[in-house]
């Protein structure tokens, strides 16, 4: 190959350097993500390997269910090719930190830390403080992500969580934070699970393997010799491992047996123990029931005596006053007789003294008369005496006097004589009168005394009546008193037989259980695990083979576009090179060198563009990538391992289709004969299009309109090239909000709609029936909750594949106080899902996990280990964690046995951090409560967690406005040069710059829009693999886009649209009319 | 009274690096309205750049311009295309129809945007395409398709109507076609013509005859009696 050409090639890449760039852009960028995300992953896997190469992580784990002893261990040591052994123990414990209870697990430190020690397996990478040299001091977790704030010198109280004490297992409760570490055995913030508080770890500590106290280890940890040079992510790693796994593996069942008798025997003791306090117990209960039962029914009786007597007591005084009565009734009548009498005897007296006084008037007038009688005579004699004394008196006349004088004075005496005797018969008479009197006025005072008498009495009568009813009265509502004394005392005792009854159920069922255990004992098993068992080993690993999955999908869409870019810039240069291409014919060129100098200009293009997209995208998107997941990871920083096949391959793969592309292009025009060459090529001819025959609608359409529907569909590649680029522009920035979308959402659903309840209270498996309706009383009068409810909440895993995802299984009491609590609804249609009789419902994440659809058979595992199946008949909603809800009664069919409440679910009046510590640390005063925690805590480190994923629509929106850039550069390019001619022609008719950038743009923005439309669902497709793969175990993130990121994303590749459209009238105006038009193409 | 058009000393020069290129190197003629002007002269001898800037293409370096009395030559890029817009028409060698039209939207596609355009459908029939307006240009001969583009041209009813070698890509009874109707253009709508050949023999039948030979003008011939195109031979 002559150097002209080399020349010409040069040349033509300096005049159409534009052209040129495009071309290696798209290659770069095509290149760059293809080799950057699939390096991505090789690089994450070998930091993480390197990680653990570093700070000896165990290569093999084993485990048994009955723990290891020093025995085990001295025989694992002896196996060949095990570098280094480290037996030790975890125990979960909980703390409490701020009033608020936290699950955490603790790991032993070897005593030997030193660098040299082999046996110092599962280093730990110190970040702040030192490592803990004596009993009582602990390192903690560094975690970004906890909320956490635990310094150096912070104290923790540690308590076991569970029935046993926590001296029987550690030295000391009480460590003091002496640093912070990070460790390659928890690459992530989950912790795992745990039966004690509230299921969760929330975080580790590692103190001196010399405070553990038992001589049972948990777990011995190995490393094997030379296991360091492999990449543990690569078969070639298991494969070297596996000899010792095998010789592990081999020893397990006789140090299963040995171990077995063991434990067999202390359980068995155990359980005689237990059985005994059962009996005591019991023996206790019906004691105390006895004499309950004793002392009411003599209550009883007591009530029924005194009854009796107040009945005859009754009687007894209600005869007594019916015969007062009677006797009063008596004395009425007599002295209404006496009054009778007294009334005729005064009557008579009055008659008599009427008539007597009428007597003795006329008596008295006799009297008068009389007295009158002898006054006159007294007068006469005085007279006649006077006479007498009368000197001159004859004798006669004095005899005559003198006679007349003793007859008056014989008649006077008589009338003195009849005045005595009618003065004796009326003084007789007046006495009579007075004696009358007398006798009537002592007969009325005798009367009225009989009266008064017997008022007195009857007075007497009434108030010993209203005494004595009295009396009764208070004696029969002492008597009521007493009744319902005894009837709550009868209700008393039923409930606390009840109670006592359940609570002793409750003991026997657990006995029974032990013994049916311990009957059932299996053998204890070895799990000698490696690295696969690993959570944090596996769990990033996943990631990683995540990000593969992602870098199948995005490259293949660069790939595609870097082809249609190339085929259709080749095409156009081939066209352009037309007459150049047949001059070099006619001087008699091969096809091969003519084809060559396209084959080449691609080939630069290419191999620049890859040499640039490997060495950028190589470097920036394994660190992106690394960096945002590790967020969540607490990984060192990214180690690069050199991928040459992977970088050659990327290039050669987009090396060949740009090549293939070039070739394509010039490949048709070189089999033209160079006469035909040289002249221009015909025009495309114009055709009509499908939409000219619907004449009613192409009638209507304007002429532009026309010419633009025309143009669209004359020019096939470009326009699949630019949907297909726009579309990719556009659904990347649809994925890329609504992943925004999607993540935001799931706090506020999971905590708002869900969820609705603020805290949970965990209590202790012990609690009895009483002590819970105590502790529901005591929530229900705090001031600070606004609603209570009891159910039950138990933590139990479900395998899933080699995995076990820990589960939160809820049984409500009460399933209609619950639903102010909890949601339970399904995802799309938010309709209410019912607890069903015959079956449980499943949270929609553990369906997806486990691949339980409704009417499937879902596996899980009890907190005793036994497996029981259960029938899931519905999926609900929920974001974070798994949940099962059983309905009571189905409770009773999985797991034989009654659901206990046994814990509380609050909604707060307030919920602020302050009032939840407060209320916190007057919860966890009481006894039973074994755990209790707050959601909007748990809500708040989650929505800090997933906000760290907005890198990701960082970098998506970054590759959108790329690829919309130079697939729209291209086509507007391509599209203005190739239709230089007409453009010129509308420009010299006299259209103004404005006019023919519309004529040129128009297709430009429906393509723009048309690709964005496009884009929007393939964007919801994109959306939803990203999310899938995106998401965590235990999470399941929204599926939801809103319709507002819809619109930015189509406004977005619109504005990218409209400035590459700027960028390029410019060009449009530069167009010279005079040379485009005369020049023969 | 001045000339419908005129040429006022008028010089064209390109800048091509360090090189000046005196393309019209002062040049004056006048044209009357109705007139049909025959430019002539060799390849390169500038009797496109002349047509050019009459046509509103191009700026004149120096000299006067005026065009019906407005002075063009002071014209901006904008009040150019305006120029051009509503009174020019232009008719090239290769015809530069739009591909994707069919003959009666290339037509309509000058039409639309100027004021008073002349009924599309009779100036179709009047250049003799009247059944052939619903063809794409290349199911057109040659003769065919620069009828086209004359009644394109003549559609937008143009004061000016400026032909550049309309007949230089076609076959000779092709070419004398088109000048009959071009030449008949003139005649029955009183529109100026100005037609640029390198063939001599064409000059004949110009009312006014210019000939142009390195940037200057040679001569300017008045022609009393121009032949019909009909008599002519080349």
């Amino acid at each position: 190959m002559g150097s002209a050409l080399w020349k010409d090639i040069l040349r033509e890449i300096k005049k159409s350097l534009g052209r040129f760039l495009s071309i290696m852009m798209i290659v770069a960028i095509g290149v760059a993500f293809f080799a950057g995300v699939k390096a991505s992953v090789p690089d994450m896997k070998h930091t993480a390997d390197k990680y653990f190469d570093d700070y000896h992580l165990m290569d093999i784990r084993v485990l048994s269910t009955f723990g290891l002893t020093a025995d085990d261990v001295k025989t694992i040591q002896k196996i060949d090719g095990i570098e280094g052994v480290f037996a030790t123990h975890t125990q979960d414990v909980l703390t409490k930190l701020d009033g608020e209870q936290y699950a955490l697990k603790v790991h032993a430190l070897p005593m030997n830390t030193e660098q040299d020690n082999e046996n110092y397996i599962n280093r730990v990478e110190l970040t702040e403080g030192r490592l803990p040299q004596t009993s009582g001091e602990c390192v903690v977790q560094e975690t970004t992500l906890n909320r956490l704030d635990l310094e150096i010198g912070d104290k923790l109280i540690l308590e076991s969580g569970s029935e046993a004490k926590l001296s029987e297992s550690i030295k000391t409760s009480e460590y003091t934070v002496v640093g912070k570490v990070k460790s390659p055995y928890y690459l992530s913030p989950e912790i795992g699970s745990t039966d004690i508080g509230s299921g969760k770890l929330g975080f580790y500590v590692m103190i001196p393997q010399s405070d553990f106290v038992s001589d049972i280890y948990t777990e011995i940890n190995l490393t094997i010799k030379d296991a360091r040079d492999y990449n543990s992510y690569e078969d070639a790693y298991f494969e070297h491992i596996d000899t010792v796994k095998t010789a592990l593996e081999a020893i397990a069942p006789k140090r299963n047996e040995i171990r077995f008798e063991q434990v067999k025997q202390s359980a068995v003791q155990e359980l005689e123990k237990h059985q005994r306090e059962y009996e005591d117990g019991k023996k206790q209960y019906e004691k105390e029931i006895k004499a309950g039962e004793v002392k009411l029914e003599a209550a009883k009786q007591e009530l029924s005596s005194g009854r009796k007597k107040l009945t005859t007591e009754k009687q007894k005084t209600e005869d007594k006053f019916t015969s007062y009565k009677k006797q009063l009734a008596d004395g009425k009548k007599q002295l209404n007789t006496a009054k009778q009498t007294y009334e005729t005897n005064v009557k008579a007296f009055e008659a008599t003294e009427t008539k007597l006084t009428s007597q003795l008037s006329q008596m008295n007038q006799q009297i008068t008369a009389l007295n009158r009688q002898i006054q006159e005579c007294d007068e006469q004699l005085k007279v006649y005496n006077e006479q007498l004394n009368n000197p001159d008196l004859s004798e006669a006349e004095r005899t005559q006097i003198k006679e007349a004088l003793a007859s008056l004075e014989a008649g006077k005496q008589l009338a003195q004589d009849s005045l005595s005797k009618l003065e004796t018969t009326k003084q007789t008479m007046e006495y009579q009168l007075k004696q009358g009197a007398e006798q009537l006025k002592q007969a009325e005072e005798m009367l009225q005394s009989q009266e008064a008498q017997l008022l007195r009495k009857d007075a007497e009568l009434k108030a010993g009546e209203a005494k004595a009813n009295k009396e009764f009265a208070a004696a029969e509502a002492k008597l009521i008193q007493g009744q319902r004394e005894y009837d709550s005392g009868v209700k008393e005792l039923a409930e606390a037989k009840a109670d006592g009854q359940a609570d002793l159920d409750k003991g026997k069922e657990k006995l029974e259980k032990a013994r049916s255990d311990i009957d059932a004992m299996e053998r204890p098993k070895w799990y000698v695990l490696d690295r696969k068992s690993h959570y944090s080993y596996m769990d990033y690993g996943s990631v990683a083979d995540r990000m593969d999955g992602i870098a199948k999908v995005f490259p293949l869409f660069f790939f595609l576009v870097a082809a249609l870019v190339c085929l259709t810039t080749m095409t156009r240069m081939v066209d352009e090179q037309r007459n150049n291409i047949g001059t070099m014919k006619a001087l008699g060129y091969g096809k091969n060198a003519i084809a060559l100098k396209f084959i080449l200009y691609a080939l630069i293009a290419s191999v620049i563009g890859s040499i640039i997209g490997c060495s950028l995208g190589m470097t920036i998107f394994p660190t992106v990538i690394f960096d945002s997941w590790n967020i969540m990871y607490t990984l060192p920083s990214i180690s690069f391992v050199a991928q040459p096949v992977l970088a050659f391959s990327a290039g050669a793969i987009v090396t060949l289709i740009t090549v293939a592309a070039a070739f394509t292009a010039v490949y048709k025009e070189l089999t033209e004969t160079p006469a035909l060459l040289m002249r221009p090529k015909a025009p495309k001819a114009g055709k009509k299009i499908l939409l000219e025959h619907i004449t009613p609608l192409w009638k209507r359409l304007s002429f532009i309109q026309k010419v633009t529907a025309r143009n669209l569909f004359r020019y096939k590649k470009r326009f699949l090239m630019t949907v297909i680029g726009i579309s990719g522009c556009s659904a990347l920035l649809v994925a890329g909000f609504g992943i925004q979308d999607s993540i935001s959402t799931v706090v506020t659903k999971q905590y708002g709609e869900i969820l609705k309840y603020d805290a949970s209270l965990q209590l202790k498996d012990d609690t009895s029936t009483s002590e819970l309706k105590e502790m529901k009383k005591q929530l229900q009068a705090d001031s600070r909750i606004a609603e209570v409810t009891a159910l039950t909440m138990d933590n139990i895993t479900v395998p899933i594949d080699d995995e076990s995802a820990s589960v939160t299984l809820i049984t409500p009491s009460d399933p209609k106080a619950m639903t102010s609590f909890i949601s339970l609804h399904a995802r799309g249609s938010q309709k209410e899902i019912a607890l069903s009789q015959d079956g449980a419902l499943i949270s929609e994440k553990l369906s997806m996990n486990s691949g339980a659809a409704v009417g499937d058979l879902l596996k899980i595992e009890d907190k005793d280990g036994a497996i029981r199946k259960i029938k899931v008949v519905g999926i609900v909603e929920n974001y974070i964690g798994h949940y099962i809800y059983l309905s009571a009664s189905y409770y009773k069919e999985v797991f034989h046995t009654q659901p206990y409440d046994n814990a509380f679910v609050l909604k707060l009046k307030q919920s602020s951090n302050q009032a939840e510590q407060e209320l916190g640390n007057d919860l966890m005063k009481h006894d039973i409560v074994s755990s209790l925690s707050f959601y909007r805590g748990a809500a708040e480190s989650f929505s800090d967690m997933i906000s760290s994923l907005s890198i990701v629509v960082v970098v998506l929106v970054v590759a959108a406005g790329l690829l919309a850039f130079i697939v729209l550069y291209n086509l507007t390019n391509v599209n203005v040069s190739e239709r230089l001619r007409e453009i010129a022609t509308i420009k010299v008719l006299g259209f103004y710059d404005p006019e023919v950038a519309q004529y040129v743009y128009r297709e430009n923005i429906l393509l723009t829009m048309i690709g964005s439309l496009c884009g929007l669902l393939l964007g919801i497709g994109l959306h939803q693999l990203i999310m899938s793969l995106a998401e965590m175990e235990h999470v399941m993130f929204g599926r939801n886009i809103d319709l507002s990121s819809f619109l930015i994303s189509f406004g977005i590749t619109m504005l990218f649209g409209f400035i590459v459209n700027i960028v390029m009238y410019r060009k449009l105006k530069k167009i010279p009319m005079v040379e485009s038009l005369k020049s023969v193409e | 009274m001045s000339a419908y058009i005129e040429f006022e000393n008028v010089k064209k020069i390109y800048q091509m690096g360090e090189v000046k290129i005196e393309a019209l190197g002062g040049v004056s003629f006048t044209i009357d309205k109705g007139e049909f002007v025959v430019i002539a002269g060799a390849s390169g001898a500038g009797k496109s750049t002349i047509l050019n800037i009459l046509g509103g293409m191009d700026t004149c370096s120096e000299g006067n311009i005026y065009v019906d009395g407005t002075k063009i030559s002071d014209y901006t890029q904008k009040q150019l295309t305006t120029y051009r817009r509503y009174d020019i028409g232009f008719v090239f060698q290769f015809y530069n129809l739009v591909q994707n039209l069919t003959v009666k939207e290339n037509v309509e596609l000058a039409t639309q945007i100027c004021k008073n355009p002349l009924n599309i459908d009779e100036t179709i029939k009047a250049v003799g395409l009247g059944e052939r307006s619903f063809n794409f240009p290349a199911q057109l001969s040659g003769g065919e398709q620069q009828r086209v583009a004359i009644a394109r041209a003549l559609a937008k009813n143009p004061k000016l109507l400026l032909c550049d070698e309309p007949t230089g890509a076609l076959d000779y009874a092709t070419g004398k076609q088109i000048l009959k109707l071009l030449q008949d253009t003139c005649k029955n709508h009183g529109v100026s013509v100005v037609v640029i050949t390198h063939n001599l023999a064409l000059t004949a039948m110009g009312d006014k005859v210019i000939k142009v030979r390195n940037g200057l003008i040679e001569s300017i011939e008045t022609n009393e009696n121009p032949l019909p195109v009909e008599r002519i031979e080349y």
